[in-house]
């Protein structure tokens, strides 16, 4: 039954179990329900970054012409190492791929190996957008958040004290948008470490195989998340 | 039942409440009324779906109300009745619209041979500048402000150097003359507010707005900031007379140039050359 | 998140302790009453506040305690605690929580865990918010709006660690709700019991499904836009704010756009009402049919009504910026959206009116309420229209219309169809009937009361007199009988203001001394009134989980013995096989 067909039923004119008559007991749906709960989740990550990509698309001055935006985006030269960190986070996608696969062919050794190599590239990711950020800072483009928040507190009555992240707004959504990527990866890291701690326990490969699958779906869409960001940051 | 009775006088209140209130749009003094009728289009149309709506509750109600021996009818939908409400619904809407899109039209139109006036907001006062001899209006921009030059107006744009300006509260207007107002912020968000001239638009630092509108009445109104903008914003008041050509020619023609101005603060002589410098300012820290 | 995922693979397990029980709960019904009485809690506060407001407007120079600060601070926090830390809390996280499993034939949440967290989060969101009360410089007096770059500078209430505060408690409600929201959309998507198919769900299932998913998508840009603030105001950034000299210092600012903001705040700020309306909507259909006896008019119309209407309403935030300085030509466009969407909100108005129409209206305490709703919405659906219609909104816009039209619109209809809801299911949630009497004294004078206190401020509004004022003072054009319709107001708004206790009153003493309820005193349809026990215990339905034969709204069916029929009465011909 289709979408359009379940929402124009006349649902007066046919008492009866209907069309809704296989459902499963709550334990037995269990990840099925996760697999929905992790789309409806991806969806609202998916706007998170869609409306800072328009909110970064505006402040650039694509809409100059109207009043928005301002002359003082200087653009900012990315990092090479940001070509190597896109290059780790693409394996690490591509090693809890193999996992998923091996966790369907049911081979548990390649199931461990492949997914805690994943997850560890993954960690490799974040040391080298930390990396990144260093070299940021050496080369001007200050993040001083430390200094900022001791102002703050020794006296919130004045304004700012200059700009504490450098001052060019591109410099400042490269901070931002890293970070809120770096944080959801780290999510996902708990995740992973959970499972793996399971894996390393020896669980057995089907026991595991839903959350492998739902680690791997949360990884590429990350991946897919990082290459619209980082194209966006290249391009301007 | 008592439900419906109130819900019945309830419609007739308001009605009533309409009519005798005191309160009401204030005399218009300018050329927006097409804005007035869009406002009436749409109050007619309203009311008339107000009152038809609440009758009808109320009289459902009362007939339906339960009793012994009464019992509801089981009816699922009617399709072609919801598809003629609809249709109806929409012909409401569309009336509406359309008299408000012709008046905004107008309304972002800014005529070619309006005049142009500045007013800035700043945390809680108003000042004005009129572009003088040349109708051109000198560039602005916070970074020019010094103590002298209040406006930030560039002192090497040649256009600012005739510039008028109203370093007070009170702005004066010609009547019948087209006035494009353009809109300047030099802190937080403010709002140019006359309700005579039923026009308004937000002043936002770091760009430029606008709208336009002809004083059509001679008189003294208030300017009010729409726009809430701290703690005096209850006290960031302004006046604009809108008086004939005559008076408000010999009235601009009193009022200082940017020039004189500085011309006046350069008997210190030094003060004019730091502020042409370029990066003079606070700027100059970063 | 995924953590707590797997917490909740295992199957529902039983508390044991008091603690257990009442505390760290996962039962959905004791989440969804944590979650209300948290909001109601934070909702008292506000509602306070609006009396110190209108004490304040209606009597100026009278009370020396409040200042322009102080006068700031409340519209402030009255406005943000109403719309979010109360309605969005009670009717999502509330209303969400205890309906849903029970009208789709669930046992819970499909994640417990995640959803016992939710309400963690959201607590600890209003401690923080509340704690802004306690800080120097005191809570942010900026609007509700939090429009920069006034927020975070001097000459705002607040701007020192309030504004901070604000901030850090919207980024955790957000997270705090997105937890319960993923769980509300996964709920409805996955764990409906036999027979229980989308067109067979109340409409209260509904309306807070769509909500759900509106909010998960609306919220993400009020989180953007809170983190890029805090950034601007701790870290010196400059996404909103221009070059600004602000009292005569020059800051270090350049080049933002406070524009930007606005565009993100009401990009989460006009679905936020729909958020609201949704639910509201989605329960007064209930009510409404429950106590006319029939079924629902139209039941289709409705939800495809509350899916478009959730759907365009992404479409229409900018009408909230019309003199806002954006580009004056996307006035068009929002201005047709804003009309458009009224079309499928007025068919949900007629078909609440053609569910009365023939019906067999019981005039209850909770179907009063609904009642007064239709009023309401009616109201502030059509003034709304004005602020819609672009050119329209100019001379309106920032006035006390605003402020009647929204007050009418989504303060007044969303609470009286809460109380009405309040009054549905308190006979369910407790196992106790109210008092009568005191249930209809409370809904006259506050539905009487709020249209004395609301009506005038429209009229008002098309005088010109601005909102967010402290105090009028002397101004030509706003005659003396202003003043005394400020102090008409005031008083209205404190008679009503007292009459909450009463229903405070009723519900406290009903709890202890209301007469036993039946399980399903009102003849419902829906599952929430078939479960074994009242109130319902963990796990909602004993052993079996039931199944759904027939829609939500089958009263009145001719030839049926009693004037409902339960969702879960097989059908004549099926009753032998079960």
């Amino acid at each position: 039954m289709s979408i359009l067909d379940a929402l124009t039923d006349k649902p007066w004119l046919s008492p009866g179990i209907g069309a809704r008559a296989e459902v499963t007991e709550d334990v037995e749906r269990r990840a099925a329900d996760a697999g929905v709960f992790l789309g409806v989740f991806l969806g609202v990550v998916a706007a998170l970054f869609a409306l800072l990509a328009s909110a970064y698309l505006m402040r650039m001055g694509v809409h100059g012409p109207i009043g928005h935006g301002a002359a003082d985006w200087a653009r900012l030269a990315e990092p090479p190492l940001l070509w190597v960190n896109t290059a780790v986070l693409v394996l690490s996608s591509v090693a809890l791929h193999a996992a998923t696969v091996a966790a369907r062919k049911g081979d548990g050794r390649a199931l461990t190996t492949w997914f805690l190599v994943g997850g560890l590239l993954a960690v490799v990711f974040l040391a080298g957008q930390i990396t990144v950020w260093r070299q940021l800072d050496t080369a001007g483009h200050f993040l001083a958040l430390h200094s900022v928040i001791c102002t703050a507190v020794d006296n919130p009555f004045a304004p700012p004290p200059g700009p504490l992240i450098s001052g060019n707004p591109a410099v400042a959504f490269f901070y931002l948008i890293t970070a809120l990527h770096g944080l959801h990866i780290l999510g996902g890291l708990v995740a992973w470490a959970r499972t793996s701690v399971r894996v390393l326990r020896g669980a057995s490969a089907a026991a595991i195989a839903p959350s492998v699958r739902l680690c791997a779906r949360y990884w590429h869409f990350l991946l897919l998340v990082w290459f619209v960001m980082f194209g966006l940051l290249l391009m301007t | 039942m008592a439900v419906a009775i109130v819900i019945a006088l309830l419609v007739l209140g308001s009605i009533a409440f309409h009519l005798f209130s005191p309160w009401w749009l204030t005399p218009r003094a300018s050329n927006w009324g097409s804005i007035d009728d869009a406002l009436m289009v749409t109050l007619y149309i309203c009311a008339v779906a107000f009152v038809v709506l609440n009758l009808f509750i109320a009289w459902s109600i009362m007939r339906y109300r339960n009793r012994p021996g009464h019992s509801a009818h089981f009816d699922p939908e009617n399709t072609k009745l919801e598809k003629r409400l609809t249709f109806w619904t929409a012909v409401g809407i569309a009336g509406m619209l359309a008299p408000g899109l012709v008046a905004w039209h107008e309304y972002v139109t800014v005529p070619k041979d309006a005049a142009i006036v500045e007013a800035t907001g700043q945390q809680w006062q108003w000042a004005f500048r009129f572009p003088g001899a040349d109708g051109v209006l000198g560039s602005a921009n916070i970074s020019h402000i010094t103590p002298e030059n209040s406006f930030g107006i560039n002192p090497r744009d040649p256009y600012g150097r005739d510039d008028v300006l109203i370093e007070s509260n009170e702005l004066r207007l010609p009547v019948d003359k087209p006035v494009k107002m353009v809109l300047r912020s030099k802190d937080v968000l403010h709002d140019f507010y006359v309700p005579q001239f039923r026009a308004k638009m937000d002043l936002v630092p770091g760009i430029v707005t606008y709208f336009w509108m002809t004083p059509t009445r001679t008189g003294t109104y208030e300017i009010l900031c729409a726009e809430l903008c701290g703690t005096g914003h209850h006290m960031m008041r302004g006046t604009v007379i809108v008086a004939n050509e005559r008076d408000f020619g010999s009235w601009l023609s009193e009022q200082p140039t940017f020039g004189q101005l500085m011309a006046e603060a350069e008997t210190g002589g030094a003060q004019l050359a730091r502020a042409v410098a370029p990066g003079a300012n606070a700027r100059g820290a970063r | 998140m995924a953590t707590t995922l797997a917490d909740d693979l295992t199957p529902l397990h039983h508390p044991k302790t008091w603690i257990g029980k009442y505390v760290w709960s996962l039962d959905h019904k004791v989440i969804a009453i944590q979650y209300s009485l948290t909001a109601i809690a934070i909702g008292l506060v506000a509602l306070v506040l609006s009396a110190l407001m209108r004490l304040q407007l209606g009597f100026p120079d009278t009370f020396d305690f409040i200042q322009p600060t102080q006068y700031l601070q409340y519209v402030t926090m009255h406005g943000m605690i109403m719309v979010v830390y109360l309605l969005t809390a009670l009717l999502l996280g509330g209303f969400g929580n205890y309906l849903i499993p029970l009208m789709v034939g669930a046992r819970d949440m499909v994640f417990p865990f995640v959803n016992m967290l939710s309400y963690w989060v959201y607590l600890l969101a209003v401690i923080v918010l509340v704690a802004s009360f306690f800080v120097p410089g005191g809570p942010t007096g900026a609007g509700w709006t939090l429009y920069p770059p006034q927020t975070i500078l001097e000459g705002t209430p607040g701007h020192q660690y309030g504004i901070i505060l604000m901030l850090v408690s919207l980024a955790l409600f957000i997270v705090g709700f997105t937890m319960g929201g993923l769980n509300y959309v996964t709920t409805v998507l996955q764990a409906r019991c036999k027979g229980m198919t989308l067109m067979r769900m109340p409409c209260s299932v509904w309306g807070i499904f769509v909500a759900s998913i509106m909010a998960l998508l609306a919220f993400p840009a009020l989180f953007v836009a809170a983190i890029m603030m805090l950034l601007d105001r701790i870290a010196g950034t400059s996404f909103f704010m221009p070059a600004i000299i602000s009292m005569g210092k020059e800051l270090g600012y350049e080049g933002g756009s406070p524009i930007l903001f606005q565009h993100l705040f009401w990009f989460f700020g006009h679905p936020e009402v729909y958020i609201v309306a949704l639910p509201a909507f989605g329960i007064v259909s209930d009510l409404i049919s429950v106590h006319a006896r029939k079924n629902i008019f139209g039941y289709r119309m409705m939800v495809w009504a509350i899916v478009i209407i959730g759907a365009l309403s992404f479409f229409v935030w900018a009408h909230h910026m019309y003199v806002s300085g954006m580009n004056p030509y996307f006035g068009y466009f929002f201005a047709t959206s804003t009309l458009i969407i009224a079309i499928p909100t007025a068919i949900k108005v007629y078909n609440w009116m053609l569910t009365l129409w023939r019906g067999d209206i019981h005039l209850r305490v909770p179907m009063l309420f609904a009642i007064g709703f239709l009023f309401s919405f009616i109201h502030g659906g059509l003034t709304g229209l004005f602020l819609g219609n672009v050119s329209v909104d100019v001379p309106l816009s920032d006035t006390f219309f605003v402020v009647g039209h929204f007050h009418m619109v989504m303060g007044v209809s969303p609470i009286l169809v809460i109380f009405g809801a309040i009054y549905h299911w308190y006979p369910k949630i407790t196992g106790r009937m109210w008092n009568e009497t005191l249930g209809k004294i409370h809904f006259w004078i506050t539905f009487l009361g709020v249209y004395a206190v609301y009506l005038p401020m429209h009229y008002l509004g098309f005088l010109g007199v601005p909102r967010r004022y402290y105090a009028l003072g002397e101004t030509a054009f706003i005659p003396d009988s202003v003043h005394l319709a400020n102090q008409a107001i005031t008083i209205a708004a404190l008679i009503v203001f007292v009459a909450q206790m009463l229903f405070f009153w009723n519900m406290f003493w009903s709890l202890f001394r209301g007469p036993k309820a039946d399980p399903n005193p009102w003849g419902a349809t829906t599952l929430e009134w078939q479960t074994p026990e009242t109130p319902p215990g963990h796990g909602n339905w004993g052993p079996k989980l039931p199944v759904v034969y027939r829609w939500a709204y089958d009263y009145s069916v001719p030839g049926a013995p009693r004037d409902f029929i339960p969702q879960n009465e097989p059908p004549a011909d099926e009753q032998h096989r079960s």
